[in-house]
């Protein structure tokens, strides 16, 4: 070989070096920058669990941590807690909370903060989940003690599986603020949690703004979920509220936002032509066809089940999910461990077999209402298709546009026929279904009005034996078939589009973004 | 004039009344629960109703009425049961916003429209006219949220000229605030320019045809002093009241233009406390609305002897 060659082959072999180390630079993740991500409204309040909506739960959980959080599989993992026991009983539960958590002010965690946390969430009437934990859904907390600095003591009424979800809730699971977060009248003054992010501003109605907490102590579990370690990697996180659709695409084109965490699934083909990453995930939003059954000509479980044979669920969930996510009749989502084909059991599409039950039931061609609104669109586009179905199958079905607030009025009174409807997230079976199942005297809203089931979702509470819980929930979907309460469609999957030079994005069940792993390529 | 104006603040307090009073019991009639809102669908019907009355909703309108109005009298609009922040300083500061892209696309509506509504009256029936009128006519028939969509993925999203979206306020940054509401008030004013021009076009026909201009002609007066000296001050005083009504219709909110570019103004704070219910916000900006409109309409009338002489404050 010539020198020639010689230096021109070192000279290759270093260009590919180069290249190669440039490249695996630009792999790693990176410390630094900020990222923009869309809230499609301003959110309510930064005080833990009151005055609460999804884009406020979701910028919550980036501030504060409770003892417990859900993982991406749907398993409840460690934040706040490294570990936790239960008694043979099962009555008490026993958390060893983390050495290293601090508050944003720079106090160290212990047990009296979880415990002046839980105490001040119970005494506040606005906490909507009061009724979760003092036994109107089964679960009674008698007591919470705080028997040294790191340990944090739950004592239950009766055993119950439902425990440890409901302390990992997204919605109702205790986020611990420091007490000085709160003035000397008890009223909230700002928001001082253990999380990664602290609170750097929130313009009502623009933009809250988070930075890096730098003294953030992490867990040492495996990031999963709102479980685990928080590696956060930005310097800054801007959620910027832009309340039209297309000015917040117009926005992630341009780089004004960088993150999209709920677009428009029949928007995600033209995202992905505009040069953005668009990924999805199975999604945990339920959308439902409400039925109301004390209604006069609904109450007959014949018409119901008419409909059920009338509304083509593969069809449907094929067109609205983009082909996504298959239908599913039943609350259990296909990412739920307690999943398996039989709650994909349903009443066969079969318009004749509709048309030959409305006859037997006697349906003389009553008008029955189907109430939507158009601030959701697919809640529209599924009230739209359902009513061509049905309509289709003999029913005279007629559209009632209103709008949300009214709908969800109606929902909670039980003021309807037919609901298009969607269930936020519930990330665990047993609350699935506790969403529909209930006497209607105590609260309107449930859907579900059977004895047999009220009696099988209280056992499948009662008991912590997975084999049995998942039985017991097969018996209460068989049941569901026969009952059809109400129509359950598909789970909407989660479409997440963000900027190529975001990295991390990891769009999970839960639907709320997960902002530690994100960073961004320079 | 003192006098007309006290007059006139003074005959404006039933008027105010009787739409504090129309607004809180429409707002009684629109079904959906603002407790429900706020708790969601987690909460029991006792915690709703124990929230319900922590809240005052489980007294009488008439009582409900009757104490809101107690406080609004003493300046206290209530609290947002959305945010819980005092409503009348949180209605001030959307105004701002609001205000400062109104005055600005009003401004300059007013600068392009009235001479140009001014010449298309002097060559009415010409082409020049009918040029006029049909841009006026098609920036009148495109909807607002429309053309502001148009502007934003032009000039924002292909020629990248302008943010797309955000607010920043003058006193924050002056020159970053105008990049921002360039676009929302380029958009006001185009859709503002169609309304005035046509209101400036008929009040100078009205002129043209009035026996001083013919007398002007007559004397040998250039057309364009004719214009400027005797059409266009004539013509501005009845334009000046389309003005004042756009003026105090706009300042009110325009909830379409301030959705679409993101800026938190007056108009999204009132649809936003719609959508959630939120009464006291509802109420409380819709008499600051009704006070706006009052005040501006009640500018305007005292302005009117300037521009015209022959009516006068008395």
């Amino acid at each position: 070989m010539t020198p020639f060659r010689t230096a021109a082959l070192a000279a290759c072999v270093a260009a590919l070096a180069t290249t190669f180390c440039q490249d695996a630079r630009a792999q790693a993740p990176q410390r630094g920058g900020r990222a923009a991500i869309w809230l499609n409204a301003d959110i309510r309040s930064l005080e833990p669990g009151i005055n609460r909506d999804a884009n406020t739960d979701g910028i919550v959980h980036q501030i504060y941590e409770g003892l417990v959080g859900y993982q991406t599989d749907l398993g409840v993992g460690p934040a706040l807690a490294d570990s936790w026991t239960s008694s043979e009983d099962g009555r008490v539960w026993t958390f060893k909370l983390r050495d290293n958590a601090v508050f944003h002010n720079g106090a160290r965690l212990t047990s009296a903060d979880v415990k002046a946390a839980w105490d001040r969430q119970w005494n506040n009437q606005a906490w909507p989940c009061r009724r979760i934990f003092d036994q109107s859904g089964g679960l009674q907390v008698q007591s919470v003690e705080a028997p040294d600095a790191s340990t944090i003591v739950y004592r239950i009424a009766n055993p119950s599986a439902l425990f440890l979800p409901w302390m990992a809730s997204v919605q109702c699971g205790v986020v611990v603020a420091h007490q000085d977060s709160f003035g000397a009248d008890g009223k909230f003054q700002a928001p001082i949690g253990t999380g990664p992010w602290k609170l750097g501003e929130w313009r009502r109605g623009e933009l809250v703004t988070l930075q890096r907490f730098e003294q953030y102590g992490a867990s040492s579990a495996p990031a999963s979920g709102y479980s685990g370690r928080r590696d956060v990697m930005l310097d800054q996180v801007i959620y910027r509220v832009i309340p039209d659709q297309s000015a917040a695409e117009a926005a992630l084109q341009t780089g004004a936002i960088d993150l999209m965490p709920d677009a428009d699934i029949e928007r995600a083909d033209a995202l992905r032509a505009q040069g953005l990453r668009v990924q999805s995930a199975p999604g945990l939003s339920w959308s439902t066809l409400l039925i109301q059954t004390n209604d006069p000509v609904l109450k007959d479980p014949r018409i119901r089940r008419a409909m059920a044979h009338a509304i083509d669920l593969s069809q449907l969930a094929e067109i609205r999910t983009m082909g996504l996510a298959e239908p599913s009749p039943s609350p259990v989502s296909p990412s739920m461990s307690f999943f398996d084909e039989s709650f994909r059991a349903w009443p066969a599409y079969d318009p004749a077999r509709a048309r030959a039950l409305l006859r037997e039931a006697g349906y003389r061609n009553q008008v029955i209402k189907l109430q939507t609104n158009r601030r959701y669109n697919g809640m529209y586009d599924n009230s739209v298709a359902t009513q061509a179905m049905l309509t289709a199958a003999g029913f005279r079905v007629e559209l009632e546009v209103l709008d949300w607030a009214t709908q969800l009025s109606n929902y909670t009174t039980g003021n309807f026929q037919l609901q298009s409807f969607s269930f936020s997230p519930r990330l665990d079976t047993g609350l699935a279904f506790s969403s529909l199942v209930g006497e209607k005297a105590r609260g309107a809203s449930a859907q579900w009005e059977n004895p047999e089931v009220i009696r099988l979702l209280t056992e499948s509470s009662a008991t912590s034996d997975m084999t049995r819980r998942a039985e017991l929930f097969r018996q209460m979907h068989a049941l569901m078939a026969q009952d059809v309460p109400s129509i359950g469609l598909y789970f909407m999957p989660q479409i997440v589009a963000s900027r190529q030079d975001l990295q991390g994005v990891t769009p999970w069940p839960a639907g709320r973004p997960v902002t530690w792993g994100i960073w961004r390529q320079r | 004039m003192l006098r007309y104006a006290l007059n006139r603040l003074i005959l404006s307090v039933p008027t105010l009344i009787l739409v504090s009073a129309a607004v809180f019991l429409l707002m009684r009639l629109v079904p959906g629960d603002p407790v429900v809102l706020m708790l969601g669908d987690q909460a029991d019907p006792q915690q709703a109703a124990d929230m319900r009355a922590a809240m005052g909703l489980d007294r009488s309108v008439f009582v409900q009425y009757g104490l809101w109005l107690l406080h609004a009298v003493n300046g206290d609009l209530g609290r947002s049961t959305t945010n819980d922040l005092p409503v009348l300083p949180l209605a001030l500061s959307r105004f701002q916003v609001t205000a400062t892209i109104v005055f600005a696309a009003v401004a300059i509506a007013a600068v392009v429209a009235i001479p140009l509504g001014t010449v298309a009256a002097w060559r009415q029936n010409t082409k020049a006219d009918f040029a006029i009128v049909s841009g006026a006519t098609l920036l009148l028939s495109i909807p607002s949220f429309w053309l502001g969509l148009l502007m934003l993925l032009f000039f924002g999203l292909k020629l990248g000229w302008v943010p797309v979206v955000g607010y920043v306020s003058f006193s924050e940054d002056a020159f970053k605030a105008a990049l921002y509401i360039v676009l929302p008030v380029a958009t006001l004013t185009l859709i503002e320019i169609g309304i005035l021009t046509r209101m400036a076009r008929a009040a100078a026909i009205d002129v043209l045809r009035l026996e001083y201009v013919a007398h002007a002609r007559a004397k040998g007066l250039r057309e364009s002093r004719v214009l400027r000296r005797h059409v266009l001050p004539n013509a501005f005083a009845p334009t000046l009241t389309l003005i004042g009504i756009v003026l105090g219709n706009l300042l009110g909110g325009v909830a379409v233009i301030e959705t679409v570019f993101t800026l938190p103004g007056l108009g999204r704070l009132l649809v936003d406390g719609i959508y959630a219910r939120d009464y006291p916000v509802v109420q409380g900006c819709m008499l600051f609305i009704a006070t706006i409109y009052v005040v501006v309409n009640l500018l305007v009338d005292l302005a009117y002897p300037f521009f015209d002489p022959r009516v006068t404050a008395s």
